[in-house]
């Protein structure tokens, strides 16, 4: 292949990347569109409307609500029960938020109440974890592995983490919920928030990226 | 990974001296951070609430150890902020199972209408009360008429 060839190559690849970036703006304009109107037509008691939103966004609402409770079992129960309270409460909702992150908030205040009738349980399921990470051989992961490697022990010390760590970190540092948000749907002061958080930043860089010598405390 | 000094070095955290001497240092005003404090203010600052103040700046200025750990925080971070756009395992069935939920709860029906329902039947109820009364005291008139 020519220089030229390879210039051209390259014209028509970062053309081709562009196209895509447009296409991609576009359709998720397109798509906060759809959810607007769907939210609209939900308001005035459509529940067909209603039962597209669930179909729209029950993903990412699962996925959090997984993050949050590290179990497929209770993270179904908590996206029931959220869009339950999201389709009772509906006309409460403002077009100045997004609808995700309002659900965000729901999810979490589900999450948080679910989680608090079952804690004796999940401390003893932690316990069995902790006990786990404390055999694996010492590494030094910063300087190793791809992404994809390191977001698997990324998810899994987050699963591992105590609850009232984990959901401060995922719905600050993973759904970019604000502090005062936080604060409100698990009913904690924001200093406290705030403690929680710094606290589970920490364990999870003593897991995910050590320190050479450093033993990740359990 | 690039960008990050040899393991060698990392291992040899620069700890702040030990004073020599009581007597106040007046080339130096503030007291210096030994690397545990830094480390709790690197996993404060590391969403961007807040920066680093003078004190933690000049520590990180000086301390290699330091400097890798605020780096291995900032991996983290943006691995956390990429968390959010990965799928999680769904189970197909879920979107029917939380429409059956809807359902079986929250009806239209059962959270709006049924209020509206009550306030029919109570309101029906005090008709059908007043109806009585009056009934009954027209009665009593009519027999002390008689
Ligand atoms: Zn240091």
């Amino acid at each position: 292949m020519t220089a030229a060839s390879r210039g051209i190559l390259r014209v028509v690849d970062s053309d081709a990347a562009e196209a895509e970036r447009n296409a991609d703006a576009r359709s998720e304009s397109q798509s906060a569109k759809d959810t607007a109107q769907l939210v609209e037509l939900s308001k005035s008691g459509d529940r067909e409307a209603f039962d597209r939103l669930v179909r729209v966004t029950h993903r990412d609402a699962y996925a959090l609500a997984l993050r949050l409770t590290g179990n497929a079992e209770d993270a179904r129960d908590v996206v029931q029960d959220a869009y339950l309270r999201a389709y009772k409460g509906i006309d409460r909702f403002r077009g100045d938020a997004q609808f995700s992150t309002w659900l965000y908030r729901i999810v979490a205040n589900c999450s948080n109440t679910h989680l608090s009738r079952r804690q004796r349980q999940r401390h003893d399921t932690l316990s069995i974890h902790t006990e786990l990470i404390d055999t694996r051989p010492e590494h030094d992961p910063a300087l190793q592995g791809d992404r994809a490697e390191l977001r698997v022990r990324l998810d899994e010390a987050i699963r591992k983490l105590p609850e009232r760590l984990r959901s401060v970190v995922v719905l600050r540092d993973v759904y970019d919920l604000p502090h005062e948000a936080i604060a409100a749907e698990l009913g904690i002061s924001v200093t406290a928030a705030k403690v929680r958080l710094h606290r589970a930043r920490r364990r999870l860089r003593e897991q995910v990226l050590p320190m050479p010598g450093e033993v990740p405390r359990p | 990974m690039t960008g990050e000094p040899p393991a060698a070095v990392i291992a040899t955290p620069s700890p702040a001296p030990a004073p020599t001497t009581a007597a106040p240092q007046p080339t130096s005003p503030m007291p210096r951070l030994d690397c545990a404090s830094l480390s709790e203010a690197l996993a404060e600052t590391a969403g961007g609430d807040r920066g680093h103040d003078p004190q933690e700046v000049a520590h990180l200025e000086s301390c290699l150890r330091c400097r890798v750990e605020q780096f291995r925080y900032r991996h983290l971070m943006q691995a956390l902020s990429r968390l959010r756009d990965t799928p999680v395992p769904t189970d197909p069935r879920l979107e029917s199972q939380i429409l059956v939920y809807l359902d079986r709860h929250g009806t239209r029906w059962a959270w709006d209408a049924r209020p509206r329902l009550a306030a029919k039947v109570a309101a029906g109820a005090a008709a059908a009360a007043g109806l009585i009364a009056f009934t009954a005291r027209h009665r009593r008139i009519a027999k002390l008429a008689s």
